[in-house]
């Protein structure tokens, strides 16, 4: 599964400590998310959904299918 | 406490076992070390309690998973090896069944003197019980890797 938190981050200026520490995970399980080693659980995903103010959809999105517009 | 402390903690409890081990052994007497080991379990864990704990998130959960199944499912082989070649070794020799047999001249009857040799037995366990902790912690190491530990990252 890949995802934009990257971008989301980058746009948002956010470090991953920062997003780490508010997600209450460390800052090598976001490092694995963003580089696709790790796929969170269904209650992790929702958290960051609601982080980012975004459907999960929007961020998470099977690797065959096209990134989700912006 | 600091974890760091705790593993030193941890450390210096082994080498006092190893002594305890060593008086418990001149002394032909098995309950010191069994006591000793019971007593330093205990504080371990009760002092375990009190080291600040790094965050352990739901990855490092399903690596403790993944490396707890992935080493029961080996060690259960080289369990059941181990165990059957020992059954083997003791159904070849002499049991020391004594069967009723009609009085008159017969087969000789095989007595076997001395009982199982339980040392040789708590040996094999030991040295089970440090190849559990070997492969546990190769599989850890392997499911680290996997799940992105020691990724590089440009921030």
């Amino acid at each position: 599964m890949k995802n934009r938190i990257k971008v989301l981050r980058a746009m948002r200026e956010i470090t991953q400590e920062d997003l780490a520490t508010a997600l209450g995970v460390t800052r090598q399980t976001i490092i694995a998310i963003e580089k696709g080693k790790y796929d969170p659980s269904l209650p992790l995903a929702f958290r960051i959904s609601r982080f980012f103010k975004l459907p999960v959809e929007k961020i998470f999105f099977d690797e065959d299918a096209e990134p989700p517009a912006p | 406490m600091k974890r760091n402390t705790f593993y030193l903690l941890i450390g210096l409890t082994g080498i006092i076992l190893v002594a305890v081990l060593w008086a418990s052994i001149q002394l032909s007497m098995p309950s010191l070390i069994q006591v000793a080991f019971l007593v330093a379990v205990v504080i371990l864990y009760a002092l375990r309690r009190t080291v600040a704990k790094d965050i352990e998130d739901e990855r490092s959960n399903v690596i403790t998973q993944h490396a707890a199944v992935a080493t029961l499912f080996v060690f259960w082989i080289i369990f059941f090896l181990v165990s059957i070649g020992s059954v083997v070794w003791e159904f070849s020799r002499p049991l020391g069944i004594i069967i009723p047999r009609p009085p008159g001249p017969g087969p000789e009857v095989v007595v076997v003197v001395g009982g199982p040799h339980f040392g040789a037995l708590g040996l094999a366990q030991l040295g089970l019980l440090g190849l559990m902790i070997i492969l546990y912690g190769g599989f850890r190491i392997y499911y680290a890797r996997k799940f992105g530990d020691w990724e590089a990252d440009e921030e």
